[in-house]
C-alpha cells in the first residue's frame, strides 16, 4: 500500500461529535436532499399526469418492455457496484478494476437506452415543449439521466485511481460513498420506472373523436 | 487502532451469496411488476385499479431492499437512516400535498383537459391523405361516365357535386341552433375561433367565414362550400388559411352530425360576416 493512502487513512479518523465520518454523513444528507429534488419533479409529473391537451400521449410512445430491459441493466450495475466495494475491502486489485469498469459500462448502457428513447420520442413529436406530458417527462427523466452520467464520470475517475493502484481497504470509504450515490440513482429509477412506465405508461389521451 | 467511522458496520457486510440473493429478489420483483401490467400477460385487466397499490408496494419493497442491503443502512449507524428518511418523508409529503391541492382546488383535474384535449393518432394524417387519394381516383373514374349521376346532369355539374349532395343545403333546418351545435355536440369550438363565441386555435379562424367562403373554392357558392367543408372536410382544403394542425379535421369528426345539424351550422357560419 502506498504511503499516500496511509495518510489519507489517518485523515479519515479525525474526531467528530457524532462519531461518524463527516463525508459519509454529508453524502447521506445530500441524498436526503436529493430525495426532495426528485420528489418535487415526480410530484410535478403526477399532478400534470393526464392533463395534456394534445398528443403524443404516453400510450402512443412509451415502450415499457424496452425500458424494463434498461431497468434490469441499472439493477445489474447496482450489483456490480456492491462487488466493487467488496473487492476494495478485500484489497482484490483486479476485482476493484473489473467491477468499477463493469458498473460504469452498465450505467453507460442505461444512458444509451435513454438517448435512443429520447430520440425516438423527439421523432414522434414529443419534445420538451410539445405538451405537459413532454415537459414533465423530460425534466424528470432528464435529471435522472444527468445523475447517472455524473455517476459514470465519478466511477471512471475511481477506475483511473484503481489502475494507478490507489484504491484499497484504506480508501474503502471513497468507494463506499460513490456506491451510496450510485445506489441512490438506482432507487430513484425504481420509483420513476414504476410511476412513469408501469403505471403512467398506458395513459391515453381522449378517445378518438367520433361524431364530434 | 479502531477507527470510529467504521463503528456499527464492521463484520456485518453481507457475503457474495447474500448479494446474489438480493439481486435475484430485485430481478424477480421487476419481472413480476412487468407481468402485472403487460397487457399480453393478461393479468392487468383483472386487476383494474388495484394494480396501482400493488405496484407501489412492490417497488417500495425494491426500494427498501436496495437501501437496506446495497447501501448498508441495515448495518450502519441509525443517524444515516434518519437523515435520509427525513428527506424522503419531506419529499413524500410535498408530493401528497401538491396532489391534494390540485385535486381539491381544481376539482376533477382531468375534466378540464378532457373537454379540450385533441385525440392523437400518428397515422390519422396519412390515413386521411390515402382516403383523399382514393376519393380523387374515384371521382376521376366517375366523371367521364355521365351515366352515374342524375341523367340530366352535365359532366361539369357532376364534377362540382361529386363528393356531397350539394343540393341538400337548400333545405332549411327546422329549429336547430347552429351556435349551440358549434359549441356543444359538434365540438367545433375546441378547434375553431369565432368572435365572441369560441377561442379554438387548432383550425382556421371562422369569424368572417360568411364573407370569405364564397371565394374559397372556385365555382362553389359560400353555402355549398361550408356544407362540404363540414360534411367532407378532406374533399377540398382551402389554401392560405391559418391553422395549427392541418388535416386534423376529417369526416370522422363530423360523422355524428345529421344533415340538418350540419345545415344549422352552415347557417350559423354564413352569418359570421
Ligand atoms: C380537431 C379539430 C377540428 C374540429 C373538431 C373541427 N375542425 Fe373545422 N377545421 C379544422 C382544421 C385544421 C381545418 C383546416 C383544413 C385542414 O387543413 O384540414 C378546418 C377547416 C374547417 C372549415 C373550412 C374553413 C376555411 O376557411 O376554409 C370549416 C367551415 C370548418 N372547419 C368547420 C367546422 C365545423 C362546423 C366543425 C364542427 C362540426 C369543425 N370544423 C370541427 C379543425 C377542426
Amino acid at each position: 500500500m502506498a504511503h499516500g493512502v496511509e495518510t489519507a487513512h489517518h485523515a479519515e479518523e479525525e474526531y467528530t461529535t457524532t462519531g461518524l465520518n463527516h463525508r459519509k454523513l454529508l453524502m447521506w444528507v445530500f441524498l436526503g436532499s436529493d430525495c426532495m429534488f426528485f420528489g418535487a419533479l415526480i410530484a410535478t409529473y403526477m399532478v400534470y399526469r393526464g392533463q395534456s391537451l394534445n398528443g403524443p400521449y404516453p400510450i402512443d410512445i412509451i415502450n415499457v418492455p424496452v425500458t424494463t430491459i434498461s431497468t434490469f441493466v441499472l439493477l445489474c450495475s447496482s450489483f456490480s457496484m456492491v462487488q466493487a466495494l467488496a473487492a476494495t475491502n478485500k484489497n482484490d486489485q483486479r476485482g476493484i478494476k473489473i467491477w468499477l469498469l463493469a458498473t460504469a459500462f452498465l450505467g453507460a448502457i442505461f444512458i444509451g437506452f435513454q438517448v435512443v428513447e429520447f430520440n425516438t420520442f423527439k421523432n414522434e413529436g414529443l419534445t420538451l415543449g410539445a405538451n405537459l406530458f413532454g415537459a414533465s417527462f423530460f425534466t424528470l427523466t432528464g435529471f435522472h439521466g444527468a445523475h447517472v452520467t455524473l455517476g459514470i464520470i465519478w466511477l471512471l475517475g475511481m477506475f483511473v485511481l484503481a489502475v494507478k493502484g490507489r484504491v484499497g481497504p484504506a480508501t474503502a470509504l471513497d468507494v463506499e460513498i460513490l456506491g451510496l450515490y450510485w445506489h441512490f440513482v438506482d432507487i430513484v429509477w425504481i420509483v420513476i420506472f414504476t410511476l412513469l412506465y408501469l403505471i403512467g405508461g398506458f395513459d391515453a389521451g381522449p378517445a378518438p373523436a367520433s361524431g364530434g | 487502532m479502531s477507527s470510529s467511522h467504521q463503528e456499527g458496520q464492521q463484520g456485518h457486510h453481507p457475503t457474495f451469496k447474500q448479494y446474489v440473493l438480493v439481486a435475484t429478489i430485485l430481478f424477480a420483483i421487476t419481472i413480476v411488476e412487468f407481468l402485472l401490467i403487460w397487457p399480453r400477460a393478461g393479468v392487468v385487466d383483472s386487476l383494474g385499479y388495484s394494480k396501482i397499490p400493488l405496484l407501489a408496494i412492490l417497488s417500495a419493497i425494491k426500494f427498501a431492499i436496495v437501501i437496506a442491503f446495497y447501501m448498508h443502512l441495515k448495518f450502519d449507524h441509525r443517524l444515516f437512516t434518519w437523515v435520509f428518511l427525513a428527506g424522503l418523508f419531506l419529499a413524500f409529503g410535498v408530493g401528497v400535498a401538491l396532489l391534494t391541492l390540485f385535486l381539491s382546488l381544481g376539482g376533477e383535474p382531468r375534466a378540464y383537459a378532457l373537454e379540450r384535449a385533441i385525440p392523437y393518432d400518428e397515422h390519422a394524417v396519412e390515413l386521411a391523405k390515402e382516403k383523399a387519394k382514393e376519393r380523387a381516383a374515384e371521382a376521376a373514374e366517375a366523371t367521364p361516365m355521365p351515366t352515374e349521376p342524375a341523367p340530366d346532369a352535365t359532366p361539369a355539374e357532376a364534377m362540382a357535386d361529386t363528393p356531397t349532395q350539394a343540393s341538400e343545403p337548400a333545405s332549411k333546418p327546422a329549429g336547430l341552433d347552429g351556435q349551440e351545435i358549434f359549441l356543444g355536440s359538434g365540438g367545433c369550438g375546441a378547434c375553431h375561433a369565432v368572435d365572441g363565441v369560441s377561442q379554438g386555435l387548432v383550425g382556421p379562424d371562422l369569424s368572417h367565414l360568411g364573407t370569405e367562403a364564397a371565394s374559397r373554392k372556385p365555382g362553389t357558392s359560400a353555402e355549398d362550400y361550408i356544407f362540404e367543408s363540414i360534411r367532407d372536410p378532406q374533399a377540398f382544403v382551402a389554401t392560405g388559411v391559418d391553422r395549427a394542425i392541418p388535416g386534423i379535421m376529417t369526416a370522422a369528426v363530423t360523422a355524428g352530425l345529421s344533415d340538418d345539424e350540419v345545415n344549422a351550422l352552415v347557417d350559423f357560419l354564413l352569418a359570421q360576416k
